[in-house]
């Protein structure tokens, strides 16, 4: 543990302390409450740059652990630690925060206190799931990110917040709790593989489970991540959240909470569930393509500002996963490099329209028309934002996108679902299939922009709008000047994260190489089925002991040899080399949705 | 390779954009177009030094000793992108060609930000005008400049980001917006179309760098990717053609090619200058010049080359015949735009890159002339650009005049203007192609298509003049009474350009021997180390040109001149006073089909408008009320919380405070744990012992049956017991055997029913039985469990076990 | 055997009973003797007996080594034992504290609160601790027979008398199967004592006797704590009794019930040979506890009132502890008690806030148990609906609080049991979980998403406040730092 490390853990601790510490702030002192948040907020973010002075971009591992033992019993750590994947995201949350506490300065004048203060909270549960290390930690967490925001939009939401926000915490606990069942089935497994109780996420990536319960996990983990993220069709909870939140929930929202479903993907569901992933792969690959022209569509009927913004996030998550499961390196930098993009751009345009509903306490955008020639400087950051969430070259937005399609379009072998037709190179539809979104993503934004900005300024309540003040210059300004970095400079960010993802991709591949058979530990040699003969049976589903009779020959068969791995996340082109009887093909894996209890 | 800080080139205008598109507003009018003015001037003179200079040398140096590529000018400013393999340097590269686009770049626009300064004085926003102007030039010499295919894209869409703002620029009309918005979108389609391109063309070599300065370091032009574009890609077409045709669709949006010219005519709501610039000399000839850079792969496809020759002259074509209905000035001149690129992509489609380039260049002249002079009518007759209400304005705007029928001279190619050496070199590039593999007559048909398109150019032009110019003014009083001609600001330039329009045609005389003889085809050479020739042994194959006589060019020359004056003489004869009742006639009868096709444009856009945007619309419309507010949050959502309520209603029916019920409750519980829990849980194991025998052991679980049960199997199926016995506890567990009629699957059931409860329970398992061979016992467990295995049914159980 | 069968170290190791029932009667007789204000140290005195029952519980708890079984077994002193005892010693004392206001307010003081709250203390303490089925039955039923007059002691409402009613009604009915099935297990094995029986049940576990035996047990201890479908006594008694007692039956009462099913189903019946059919009861009790958890939460969605509301959620709570039940049956050896343990901790802590909160928020004019009258209480006193946030998300098993842990380690040890025999149960049961926090953030949304009709009058007293702030930092401490008290568990 160097000391380094504490810097990690100063990131966490500082904002709880702040949160804390306004909870004494007397309910009157508005200002004060909000000075300490603030200067609490850019402490954080000043103490998490702090981070890249010791972080290592040469080193693949993840960096600055901290490792305390928590639960000594259950075998749990508080083991946290940053690698390049999370380090950035890290950065993202903590840059964030203070933009959105100096955002809300004027839009929440009603029980300041509290808002500052569950921001910070947000803010810490954030960070830790991004250096969580432990499975446990990280659901802790990962669910602690719910009250907030819950607690976010219900208290300062517009209208519909209460069904806003019941759906938003309703849809993430239906994801997340089935996570949780198969971190405690992951649990008790590697325990009785080893003998050694731990949810410590290195060792627990050691043990192979059958195949067979791979699948099922996978799709447990999936779909709490599939709705995070969110996937088409598990997306309808965004814009109603977005909607209804105040400003700065949805730019915290669509600027790091949405991330997390592609981060758990690479963090957990895949390294924990390889071959699942790989059944899983095409699937995603198309759902994330269908996200993204759906969400362009979507978004371009939308009367309200921010719903329309709302699925343009749908259409850009589509491109992390869609990267994320082409299994290049450039897709998945290229993902990478998206979610932070998108959460500055996408937290821009909130912010902007932010600015447009503190003036006008209204989003339609039949109620605009014409600001540009009003509100001058607003409109030209408001366009900076538009065309770097567009993806015009030299703005943030195009290198995700641009790496993305790339790397979908280059990565080798056909992620195709086994049977399909394989003589059309697959990775290259998807990539013109994603393509389109760049189009997509020119209508609805553009056509967004100028029923706002452009044409006549009929409307007489437009007449007379401020333009934007100094302090909303200071909110946007960050923002805007990062979304040029990203766009001219994106090497030096590209290069932290590149060792990481090598080795991710390496990683997944030698580990989708074992053998299937019960569980064992990376590298070693599946054990006699008779010993786990049951718990491999019931791996899928518990009661049924037919199947515990089926099961142990399922170990029998000839397994295949590690050389048998797919180049990318083709299961399939493994598949024939593969003869396992169970699972029957990556049948379940489409239906994203039933927990493992059910048959297939 | 020589190294040159090429970056101030574009650099300069873009400090220009970003001082006045940050400071601008709170600077005097003077301070702004001085700065902008300054930082495009200052950019032509720094690239005439390099071009001048260095460069210079280097062709010099080249002509030398014709070697593969010539190096030209480099700079390294940064790596932009860098992951795995993939590597993306900020790079610049000056070659002939790119010196040459630079400098028609730099020079048309610095006249037309001088033009601007005296057109656009009246304007409000004037610093974000010239913001827009710089950064637009600064983006164009991003894009000619860019040493790789990605940088060249920054430029690309940079380019297409400063159009769309400045066609909106007044944008309080809405159909101006809409206008820039659709630029945009149609540009971003073919952006699309490049964008893939790129990928291909990375997929294919490895490389996207058009030229690399260390050997080592491939390039697209170097043999191996050569060798990539001849590979067979899938239905056994060469890669070049899909990466050719997919840089081309890129192309047809920068450069309003059919299909997707339709921005083109509607751009011309931003200001006139704009139109001259970015809409007629350089933004919109920028798919020429990616063609012309790309050469190297096109030349390894015929179809790709044919295809885009094709559309070139099909544009030409159309284009020319929309322009003849059209009674807005500078719709005119918008289509004849659309129709000249057409004519540009002809040339480079059939090989004839140097045509392709110089008509280029001479059209990046009086184009943007005619622009310019149409900018100074219109500021004359007060804003209006109608020309049925023009006519004899040559007396009021006399310079003006003269320039105009200079520049309409060249377009309708009359010697010696630019316009016509250029058009010609095309035109006879045109009728010598030979493209192998498709019909002969090919290049004929494209020459004729041309032609016509001459001819049409040339009536237009001059049906557009005679309205303006000459007969009697047919304006309203009021706006005669304003007449006045333009400040020098806005005529210097009209005049530069038509010096340039007077000299710049003698840089590509025609190939004619005794021509060539005295005074060489300048730009010919010039290009040559840019272009591919065709001696290259690995381009054999392709298309190449006829070597025509000295004869044939000049009977095609006279053709081709002859054409002009036809058509300048049809219009004269038309409209030389004003509208003629010629016209009317012919309109109103015999013609009026074609003239109204004409002027609605063949009504294309209404035509996308139903098959793409309205569809678009009610397409993304339905899916969102079906699949996202129907299916998944009414259906879905809505659905599984309304069944969840449902069972909770019932759950609490049964809460009606009645001790009684609760009562019941409490017994019926204890009832249904006792039904339940005493189930026997009967199982058997088998195994095959001897042929046809089966050894068959019951299993009686460790429920109520342990305590002493009656076993009874069920070997034939027919639902009576043929082996019964009692098993008391204590007792070993019982076994019996059997012997099968035939081998194969038998159904055989046990019934198990307990001494206490008097409960029985059944298990039925399909017994495959073998034909057992010597090895006994194991080898026909053995094969048991591995046929139970294909046969997936729970039997294995006994097998294994 | 010749010797006396009562080691004198056995009244050592009983300590805790002993005092307890010491001060018990203490009470009665001072009640006896006091009249009108002076009656104001009772609930002090109460307090102070649990302490020393708690202090006597940790004492003895330090000097085992292992298991002790005194009176010839009749009572077993070990390690989770204590554990119980200092629980319930704790929960009773919370609920004496949170008493007088209450009593106060809706003037139902009667001296005899107390000594029956002692007395019924006695009782589980004797079931925790009970080594034979004879003891637990006397402590289920002292037990029992006191809570029954705890219940009844708001005399003014006639909800209360007939919760009582009821109650009592089920609950001799209930008794009647226990003590028949005590009966029968005699007659199948022999003997009552738990040790003794558990060494039979190898050959004796599918003895017809012993089936009817065990099920006529399953259903007692099923209405005992509020299993479906022997729980519909659950909410009229709940709703009826006066708010403290709701919350000492919640949290105590059901605590002491899960002790003894733990020493009846966990000693005597569990391990390897568990009667009835081939998974034993852990099948029935399997099956049962996902009906509780399903049952109890769906019911609990639109009910409006609080206390109705929390019932439900009790309801559900104990499908969670039956699973850890289940979890400890088929695997002796594995966390499963300790899991119990643990949650049995942090859902009494959780309830007995709640139910504190519940009865502080209302005033004789307006008792304020509907969901509606909590609205804007964040506005008014955002302690306490920080403090009732708290409650509700442990109860809805949200990190970081008590409740999510007990959740996560009950659910743990049901999925080590081998073959993944509960991984079923445990997808039933985190499924569960999204339906309870449904109807808990319903009482969050209306604290904190609407605005308050009148105004607050809650009770005022430094002991409730002193209770609920305990409770409340408990509820944390046991989510962020539960290493301590499973040690004590284990």
């Amino acid at each position: 543990m160097s000391p380094a490390s504490y810097l990690l853990l100063a990131v966490l601790a500082l904002p709880l302390i702040g949160a804390i510490l306004i909870m004494f702030v007397p309910r009157e002192e508005k200002e004060l409450a909000r000075g300490i948040g603030l200067g609490v907020s850019l402490l954080t973010f000043v103490v998490s740059l702090g981070i890249l002075g010791p972080f290592d971009g040469r080193i693949a591992s993840t960096q600055l652990v901290f490792d305390k033992e928590w639960i000594p019993i259950l075998g749990t750590h508080f083991k946290i630690g940053v690698d390049g994947i999370s380090i950035w995201l890290v950065m993202l949350t903590t840059f964030l925060t203070p933009v959105v506490l100096l955002s809300a300065h004027r839009a929440v004048e009603d029980r300041v206190r509290e808002f500052v203060a569950i921001n910070l909270l947000l803010e810490v549960a954030m960070v830790g799931a991004f250096v969580a290390l432990d499975l446990f930690l990280f659901y802790v967490f990962w669910e602690l990110m719910l009250i907030p925001m819950y607690l976010l939009i219900g208290m300062w939401g517009g209208q519909r917040r209460v069904y806003a926000s019941i759906k938003f915490v309703i849809y993430t606990m239906v994801g997340s709790l089935l996570m949780l069942a198969t971190i405690f089935y992951l649990y008790a497994k590697y325990g009785a593989v080893t003998g050694e109780y731990t949810t410590d996420l290195d060792k627990l990536t050691t043990l192979v489970l059958p195949q067979r319960a791979q699948v099922w996990c996978f799709v447990a983990f999936a779909l709490a991540f599939a709705i995070k993220v969110p996937m088409f069709p598990f997306h309808t909870w965004l814009p109603d959240a977005h909607v209804e939140a105040p400003t700065a929930g949805s730019v915290i929202l669509a600027g790091v909470l949405l991330k997390f479903g592609v981060y758990g993907f690479m963090r957990f569901a895949m390294p924990l569930f390889p071959y699942g992933a790989a059944v899983a792969a095409p699937w995603i690959a198309i759902i994330g393509v269908a996200g993204i022209v759906y969400g362009a569509l979507t978004a371009f009927v939308q009367d309200d500002v921010k719903k329309l913004v709302a699925y343009s996030s749908v259409s850009h998550l589509g491109f992390c996963m869609l990267g994320l499961v082409a299994l290049t390196p450039q897709a998945i930098e290229g993902s990478i490099y998206t979610m932070l993009s998108h959460g500055l751009t996408t937290g821009g345009l909130f912010l902007a329209i932010g600015v447009l509903y503190e003036r006008r306490h209204t989003r339609r955008m039949a109620e605009f028309g014409g600001l540009w020639a009003q509100m001058p400087v607003f409109s030209a950051l408001f366009l900076l934002c538009v065309l770097g969430s567009a993806g015009l070259p030299g703005l943030s937005g195009f290198i995700g996108e641009f790496l993305t399609i790339f790397g979908t379009f280059i990565s080798g072998g056909s992620h195709f679902p086994e049977g399909w037709p394989s003589f059309i190179p697959f990775p290259k539809l998807l990539a013109t299939a994603a393509a389109t979104g760049v189009i997509l993503g020119a209508v609805y934004l553009l056509y967004m922009f100028q029923k706002v900005m452009f044409g006549p300024l009929s409307n007489e309540r437009n007449k007379n709008l401020p333009d934007v003040s100094w302090r909303e210059i200071a909110v946007f300004l960050p923002v805007v000047a990062l979304i040029f970095a990203l766009g001219l400079f994106p090497r030096p960010f590209l290069r932290v994260t590149e060792n990481t993802v090598d080795r991710f991709i390496s990683d997944y591949k030698s580990r989708l190489a074992e053998e299937d058979g019960p569980p064992h530990l990376r590298g070693q040699p599946p054990p006699e089925e008779g010993a786990a003969a049951g718990d491999e049976a019931k791996a899928g589903e518990p009661a049924a002991d037919a199947k515990a009779a089926e099961e142990p020959k399922a170990a029998e068969q000839p397994t295949a040899p590690p050389s048998a791995a797919p180049p990318s996340a083709a299961p399939p082109a493994a598949q024939p080399a593969t003869p396992t009887p169970a699972p029957p093909a990556p049948a379940p894996a489409p239906s994203a949705a039933p927990p493992p209890g059910g048959q297939p | 390779m020589k190294q040159a800080t090429l970056l101030w080139i574009p650099a300069l205008p873009l400090i220009g954009a970003a001082f006045n598109l940050l400071f601008g507003r709170f600077l005097s009018r003077r301070t702004v177009h001085l700065v902008a003015v300054a930082a495009v001037a200052a950019s032509f003179f720094y690239a005439a030094y390099l071009v001048g200079g260095p460069l210079w040398e280097a062709f010099k140096a080249w002509r030398g000793q014709k070697t593969e590529v010539m190096d030209g000018l480099y700079q390294h400013v940064y790596t932009w992108i860098e992951v795995g393999s993939f590597k993306v340097d900020l790079a610049f590269r000056m070659d002939t060609l790119s010196a040459l686009m630079v400098l028609v770049v730099t020079f048309v626009g610095s006249l037309i930000h001088i033009y601007s300064t005296g057109y656009m004085s009246e304007e409000p926003r004037y610093a974000a005008y010239f913001g827009y102007l710089n950064l637009f030039t600064g983006a164009m010499l991003i894009l000619v400049l860019g040493n790789n295919l990605p940088v060249m894209f920054i430029g690309w869409e940079g380019v297409g980001l400063c159009s769309y703002l400045l066609i909106g620029f007044w944008f309080t009309e809405e159909a101006f917006a809409y206008a820039g918005r659709k630029a945009f979108i149609v540009n971003r389609i073919g952006d699309f179309g490049f964008l893939l391109g790129i990928c291909l063309l990375f997929y294919a070599t490895g490389t996207l760098d058009i030229y690399s300065p260390n050997a080592d370091h491939p390039s697209l032009m170097s043999e191996s990717s050569v060798a990539a574009y001849r590979e067979t890609f899938f239905g056994g077409e060469r890669l070049a053609l899909f990466a050719g045709i997919l840089l081309f669709i890129g192309a047809c949006g920068k450069s309003a090619q059919i299909p997707l010219y339709v921005w083109l005519p509607d751009a011309m709501a931003g200001p006139t200058p704009v139109s001259a610039l970015i809409h007629a000399a350089t933004m919109v000839t920028a798919g020429v010049y990616m063609v012309a850079r790309m050469s190297f792969l096109y030349a390894h496809s015929t179809t790709a080359m044919a295809i885009v020759a094709g559309v070139g002259a099909l544009t030409a074509l159309m284009a020319a015949i929309m322009a003849f209905a059209q009674t807005d000035l500078k719709r005119v001149l918008a289509y004849s735009t659309v129709s000249q690129l057409g004519f540009m992509f002809v040339g480079v489609g059939v090989g004839a890159y140097t045509a392709g380039i110089f008509h280029l260049m001479t059209h990046a002249f009086f184009k943007a002339g005619l622009f310019l002079a149409a900018g100074s009518v219109m500021h004359a007759m007060s804003g209006s650009g109608d020309i049925t209400k023009m006519g004899g304005l040559k007396k009021y705007l006399p310079q003006t005049h003269i320039c105009f029928l200079i520049y309409c001279l060249a377009i309708a190619g009359i010697v010696p203007f630019a316009g016509f050496f250029s058009k010609d070199e095309i035109l006879i590039g045109a009728f010598g192609t030979e493209a192998q593999g498709w019909f002969p007559m090919y290049g004929k048909v494209l020459w004729i298509l041309l032609s016509l398109a001459a001819l049409g150019t040339a009536f237009y032009m001059f049906r557009l003049y005679y309205l303006v110019f000459s007969g009697e003014n047919r304006s309203d009083p009021e706006t005669r009474g304003h007449i006045h001609e333009s400040p020098l600001s806005m005529t210097g330039p009209l005049i530069v350009l038509a010096i340039g329009t007077l000299v710049v045609g003698f840089l590509g005389l025609p190939h004619l021997t005794f021509v060539q003889k005295y005074v060489p085809n300048f730009l010919a050479e010039w290009l040559e180390p840019s272009l591919v020739d065709f001696g290259r042994p690995s381009l054999e194959g392709s298309i190449h040109q006829a070597h025509a006589s000295d004869v044939g060019l000049l009977t095609l020359m006279g053709i081709a001149l002859g054409i002009g004056v036809v058509g300048i003489l049809l219009a004269s004869a038309l409209y030389s006073k004003g509208p003629s009742s010629v016209v009317a006639r012919f309109t109103a009868g015999a013609g009026a089909e074609i003239y109204r096709l004409a002027k609605n444009k063949f009504y294309v856009d209404e035509l996308y408008d139903k098959i793409i945007v309205r569809p678009f619309r009610w397409i993304a419309l339905g899916v969102f009320e079906v699949i996202d507010r129907f299916l998944i949050d009414w259906v879905l959502v809505e659905g599984s919380a309304f069944v969840v309520d449902l069972f909770g209603r019932i759950t609490r029916w049964f809460q009606n405070g009645q001790v009684q019920r609760y009562m019941v409750g409490l017994v019926l519980g204890g009832a249904l744990i006792l039904f339940f829990a005493t189930r026997p849980d009967a199982d058997f194991d088998w195994q095959q012992v001897d042929t046809l025998t089966v050894q068959f052991e019951a299993d009686v679980g460790k429920g109520p049956g342990s305590n002493g049960a009656e076993v009874s199997f069920d070997f034939d199926d027919d639902g009576t017991a043929d082996f019964t016995a009692t098993w008391k506890k204590g007792d070993p567990p019982v076994v019996t055997t059997w012997s099968f009629s035939r081998p194969g699957e038998h159904d055989v059931s046990m019934t198990l029913k307990d001494a206490v409860f008097k409960k029985t329970g059944t298990v039925e398992k399909t017994v495959v039985v073998e034909e057992a061979s010597g090895h006994g016992e194991a080898a026909a467990v053995e094969k048991a469990a591995t046929t139970d295995e294909s046969a997936r049914t729970p039997v294995g159980a006994g097998g294994a076990q | 055997m010749n010797e006396l069968p009562v080691k004198p170290t056995d009244f050592l190791y009983m300590a805790p009973l002993t005092v307890l029932t010491v001060v018990a009667l203490l009470l009665v007789v001072i009640e006896a003797f006091t009249r009108g204000r002076t009656r104001a140290f009772l609930m002090p005195l109460c307090v102070v007996g649990c302490l020393f029952g708690a202090l006597a519980a940790v004492v003895v708890a330090r000097s085992l080594s292992g298991p002790v079984s005194m009176f010839d077994g009749m009572l077993i002193a070990d390690k989770s034992s204590m554990f119980l005892t200092v629980l319930l010693c704790a929960g009773t004392a919370f609920s004496a504290l949170m008493t007088p206001p209450h009593q106060a307010e809706y003037d139902w003081e009667s001296g005899e609160y107390y000594s029956m709250l002692l007395l019924s203390l006695c009782g589980m303490v004797m079931m925790a601790m009970a080594g034979d089925l004879v003891t637990t039955f006397l402590g289920l039923e002292t037990m029992s027979l006191a809570v029954y007059v705890l219940c009844a002691s708001r005399r003014g409402s006639r909800r209360s008398t007939e919760g009582a009613m009821k109650y009592f009604l089920m609950g001799a009915f209930a008794s009647a199967f226990l003590i028949y099935g005590i009966a029968l297990v005699y007659g199948a094995t022999g003997t009552t004592d738990l040790v003794l029986i558990a060494e039979r049940m190898a050959d004796k576990g599918q003895e017809p006797l012993m089936v009817m035996a065990v099920i006529l047990l399953l259903v007692s201890f099923g209405f005992k704590v509020a299993a479906v479908p022997f729980h519909m006594w659950t909410p009229d008694v709940y709703e009826g009794a006066p708010t403290p007692v709701t919350g000492y039956m919640a949290a105590v009462v059901k605590a002491a019930a899960f002790a003894g099913a733990l020493r009846v189903f966990g000693l005597g019946l569990g391990g390897d040979f568990m009667p009835l059919g081939h998974m034993g009861w852990g099948g029935a009790f399997a099956v049962i506890a996902a009906v509780t958890m399903t049952v109890g939460n769906l019911a609990a969605l639109r009910q409006e009132n609080v206390k109705r509301m929390l019932a439900y959620s009790s309801v559900s709570h104990a499908g969670v502890l039956l699973t850890g039940l289940v979890a400890t049956g088929l695997d002796p050896e594995g966390p499963g008690r300790a899991a119990i343990l643990f949650y049995l901790a942090a859902y009494g802590v959780t309830t007995l806030g709640s139910f504190g909160l519940v009865s502080w928020i209302g005033s004789r004019e307006h008792e304020r148990v509907l969901v509606d009258d909590w609205a804007g209480l964040a506005g008014r006193h955002p302690g306490a609906a920080l403090a009732m946030t708290l409650f509700l998300l442990s109860l809805a098993g949200m990190p970081p609080t008590a409740g999510f842990f007990g959740k996560f380690i009950v659910f743990q040890s049901a999925m080590q049991v081998p073959d993944n025999q509960l991984l079923w149960l445990v997808v039933v049961g985190v499924l569960n979980s999204v339906i309870s926090i449904f109807y808990y953030l319903r009482i969050v949304m209306a604290m904190y998403f609407r605005e308050p009709l009148g105004e607050f009058r809650p009770l005022r007293s430094s002991g409730i406040t002193f209770a609920l702030v305990t409770c409340a930092l408990l509820v944390l401490q046991m989510g962020l730092m539960p290493s301590f008290w499973l040690g004590m568990a284990d």
